[in-house]
């Protein structure tokens, strides 16, 4: 009776990249954050038109960012995103929180717009800076791990002279002759 | 041929009327000169020539015993060809009997105005100088008592001494008779132990087994020989000439195989009544019926002997003729076929010989031995060697005559000093090498009358040596076959510098010598040292073969060289050996190069220098062939090479993903940058409503 097998896992085409999981964790996160930014500015908007207003002004940054990464994962979009709500949420509070004759309104507030700004000024700057920073890192590591390599070799001839460098076997010595009485 | 050598040196010397004039005394006064040591005892005075006792091939210098002074003694200079009779040497060293030369003491010495050693033999001359003069054929007639008394008895005196000894003289004619003391009363037997058996013996004094023989070639002989040579001598002084004289060897030869020798040598009725019986007795041709030293003794006492009759030789009635001369016997007939061996050739080809042989001899039994081997020859075709049949058929012919082969004659037991002497002589050592490679020793055996004394093991030890002598390795060949013939022959590998190398125990401080004065190559064994080595001390011919690569020493070769060498200073109890040992740390830095890890390889080379230094081979061996050291540098070094090509591997991988590296650090900074940037907005949220609400 003939077994039936389960079907193996497709094979990797060659020279194909395997997928990358990071890459849809990314999307997650930009989709999460963007639905939730999302449902705050609805929620938020359908009580009030000015923090509606506010809060799509103050996120232009971050579609602007949106728009010019050209990273799948859209990071800048994340950075400058996540300092641009954390800027704007005390804002927000404040307006709700505002007694109502006082008159106050964030869309008039420079201090606002100058903290949700910079604020986004500051994501973006952290988008731009820390990969620098990792690349340098990586840099060093790899320069040091070459250069741990190549004194282990120069030791290594050093202790066993140029031959270690063949890639070739030398030839076995044939087993010394027995003596014979 | 030497003998025919001999007979033209007898012709041309004037003939010595009179016996030897009293030898002119050498004393000690005048000594000086140059002087060498024989065992720190025996002063040796190379610049005083010693003349009475000179010969052709040996000389003689003035030496001094300082046990004795003022007492001269005479120095024998011996080189190996004439080979010396060390053998003999060893077992009369010392022996101070009447009737004969005491030999003090022999050894080899550096001797001066040569590249080597020679063999100093100390000898206490006779006082009175010889009874003829050397090399005489003519000389004043002795009467029958005073030869009786003066010269057999103290002889034969002399004679059992040797036979004492189990040795024979083999030098026993006139002008080897001494006296002993300055007042010429008391007769000694010269030495005969400076050249091969015979060497210096005048066909004449020989047997006629031995007459023909070369004078290297007449081997060791047996004591029948010295009781015929007595005889000859008794017969030569009672006719004050030596026998044969005015006749050719060849000549004298056919009339001895044709009359018997006595009544060759002289007319039977002119020999004194009292001696008739005692000269058949000695000089009977037929070994058996000779007499012994026993019975000759009992004969000089008087007691009545029975001496053989006339010697019956199968002479035919009908000549041959061959060269222009008419042969009437095989033996004669045989030699002078190979006298003149292409025609010798064609009358045995042609039938002619054997058409002869069978219409005209009484005796089948040399016949039916020719008809055998022209038989081969016919069954052989082309193949076979005209030389090969001519020294076949001289033995059939005459089986009791000397091998002969390309103008060579030696006796079975003359074959190892003939290939000594065979080095000079052109041809010598091919003719020796063509007799044993064709077997021609066996068959002399194996044609010999049963009666003859043919030896244990004599055919196996033949057929190793036709066995060896077809062999091209190392420790075979006709080295191999010239040191077991003569087992005192001193090594004559150049390696040795010339120096007297009997003994393998002696070949180590030789070649040690050597290589302390800078002379060694880099080829430490050559076919010389390979065979004597093989011959005297059984090395392994298998070793031998890695030594004698003559394309460079490599790293096997070096080592086993070592080893060989290891194990003779082992076996022979050497003292330290240093210039063979810094000789071998330079062979061997080759093989030093060969490990690996450089420090360890470091250290090994100084100590291998000082190990060397010392001369302790048997230690350098063990230091340089360490099975143990030699995995553990293998092992380490694989896996060095293994570590070094994996750091190879990572750091090109390195270089090709530098770019994948850089972009992977990219995009993980750029996460980076979006959690520190949603971190820090959490943050800046949570102080701000904190701030607010508290």
């Amino acid at each position: 009776m003939a077994v039936s097998k389960a079907p193996a896992p497709p094979a990797p085409i060659p020279g194909k990249p395997p997928p990358d999981l990071a890459k849809g964790t990314g999307k997650s996160v930009v989709w999460l954050l963007g639905g939730l930014g999302g449902f705050a500015m609805v929620a938020i908007g359908l009580g009030s038109p000015t923090l509606l207003v506010f809060m799509i002004i103050g996120f232009a940054p971050t579609v602007a960012a949106g728009l010019i990464d050209r990273d799948p994962e859209r990071h800048a979009a994340i950075a400058v995103g996540a300092m641009s709500l954390g800027a704007m949420i005390p804002m927000i509070l404040g307006q709700l929180t505002a007694r109502s004759g006082s008159g106050y309104s964030v869309l008039s507030d420079p201090f606002a717009w100058l903290t949700v700004y910079g604020a986004a000024a500051i994501g973006w700057a952290v988008h731009t800076t820390v990969p620098v920073i990792v690349v340098m890192f990586s840099d060093m590591r790899a320069e040091w791990r070459r250069r741990e390599l190549q004194k282990r070799q120069e030791e290594l001839v050093e202790e066993w002279g140029d031959e270690v460098t063949s890639k070739k076997t030398p030839p076995a010595r044939a087993p010394a002759r027995a003596t014979s009485s | 041929m030497a003998s025919d050598a001999q007979t033209v040196e007898r012709a041309a010397k004037p003939p010595a009327p009179k016996a030897a004039a009293p030898a002119k005394p050498v004393s000690l006064k005048s000594a000086g000169g140059r002087q060498v040591t024989l065992q720190d005892r025996y002063v040796i005075f190379p610049d005083r020539p010693y003349p009475e006792l000179t010969t052709a091939q040996t000389p003689a210098v003035v030496a001094e015993d300082p046990m004795t002074p003022g007492e001269v003694r005479a120095a024998l200079i011996c080189h190996v060809d004439p080979l010396p009779r060390i053998d003999v040497m060893d077992k009369v060293k010392g022996l101070a009997r009447p009737g004969l030369t005491q030999l003090a003491a022999f050894g080899a010495v550096d001797w001066p105005g040569t590249d080597g050693q020679r063999l100093a033999v100390i000898i206490n001359p006779p006082q009175g100088g010889r009874l003829v003069p050397s090399g005489a054929v003519k000389f004043t007639p002795m009467g029958a008592d005073q030869l009786l008394e003066q010269v057999v008895r103290p002889v034969v005196t002399g004679l059992t001494e040797m036979f004492h000894r189990n040795q024979t003289h083999r030098g026993i004619r006139p002008d080897n008779l001494f006296f002993g003391d300055p007042t010429r009363t008391r007769i000694v037997l010269g030495q005969s132990v400076t050249a091969p058996a015979g060497y210096y013996q005048p066909p004449g004094f020989e047997t006629i087994e031995c007459s023909t023989a070369d004078p290297d070639g007449k081997g060791t002989g047996t004591r029948a020989e010295d009781m015929f040579s007595l005889g000859a001598t008794m017969v030569s002084l009672l006719m004050g000439h030596v026998p044969g004289m005015g006749l050719s060897d060849d000549e004298f030869f056919a009339a001895r195989i044709e009359k018997g020798s006595l009544d060759a040598f002289i007319d039977p009725r002119e020999i004194p009544r009292d001696l008739i019986d005692g000269l058949r007795g000695l000089m009977a041709d037929d070994s058996r019926e000779r007499w012994t030293l026993e019975h000759f003794k009992s004969w000089l006492e008087g007691n009545r002997v029975t001496a053989p009759r006339s010697f019956s030789v199968a002479r035919s009635h009908q000549g041959f003729d061959f060269g222009g001369k008419k042969y009437w016997s095989a033996p004669a007939l045989a030699l002078a076929l190979t006298r003149k061996s292409d025609a010798g050739i064609k009358a045995l080809e042609s039938g002619a010989v054997l058409d002869w042989m069978k219409r005209s001899l009484p005796d089948n039994t040399a016949t039916d031995a020719l008809t055998a081997v022209l038989a081969e020859y016919e069954v052989a075709g082309s193949g076979a060697s005209d030389q090969v049949l001519l020294s076949k058929a001289s033995v059939a012919m005459d089986p009791s005559a000397p091998i002969r082969f390309g103008g060579f004659a030696m006796r079975i037991d003359g074959i190892g000093p003939m290939l000594v002497s065979g080095q000079r002589k052109p041809g010598g050592v091919q003719a020796v090498t063509e007799t044993l490679k064709s077997n021609i020793p066996s068959f002399w055996l194996s044609s010999q009358p049963k009666h003859v004394n043919r030896g244990v093991g004599l055919n196996a030890h033949l057929e190793k040596l036709g066995r060896w002598v077809t062999d091209t390795g190392p420790g075979a060949g006709i080295e191999r076959c010239l040191y077991d013939l003569n087992p005192n022959l001193p090594c004559r590998s150049p390696i040795t510098g010339g120096r007297w190398v009997s003994d393998p125990s002696q070949l180590l401080p030789a070649i040690d010598a050597v290589a302390s004065a800078g002379g060694m190559g880099r080829q430490p064994i050559d076919r010389h040292i390979a065979a004597f080595l093989a011959s005297r001390s059984h090395a392994d011919t298998t070793q031998l073969l890695g030594l004698m690569q003559q394309q460079g020493v490599d790293e096997h070769s070096a080592v086993g060289t070592l080893r060989l060498l290891a194990e003779l200073q082992q076996s022979f109890k050497a003292k330290p050996l240093p210039g063979l040992g810094n000789w071998c740390a330079d062979l061997l830095k080759p093989v030093i190069e060969t490990f690996h890890h450089r420090k360890r390889r470091g250290k090994l080379l100084e100590v291998t220098m000082a190990v060397a230094r010392s001369g302790n081979l048997p230690a350098l061996l063990k230091l340089i062939d360490d099975p143990q050291f030699k995995k553990v540098d293998r092992r380490g070094f694989e896996k060095a090479k293994e570590e070094y090509a994996m750091a190879e591997a990572e750091l090109s991988a390195r270089e090709k993903g530098t770019a994948r590296r850089v972009e992977d650090a990219r995009r993980a900074g750029r996460e980076a940058a979006a959690l520190i940037s949603s971190g820090l907005a959490v943050i800046t949220v949570g102080l701000m409503l904190l701030i607010r609400w508290l």
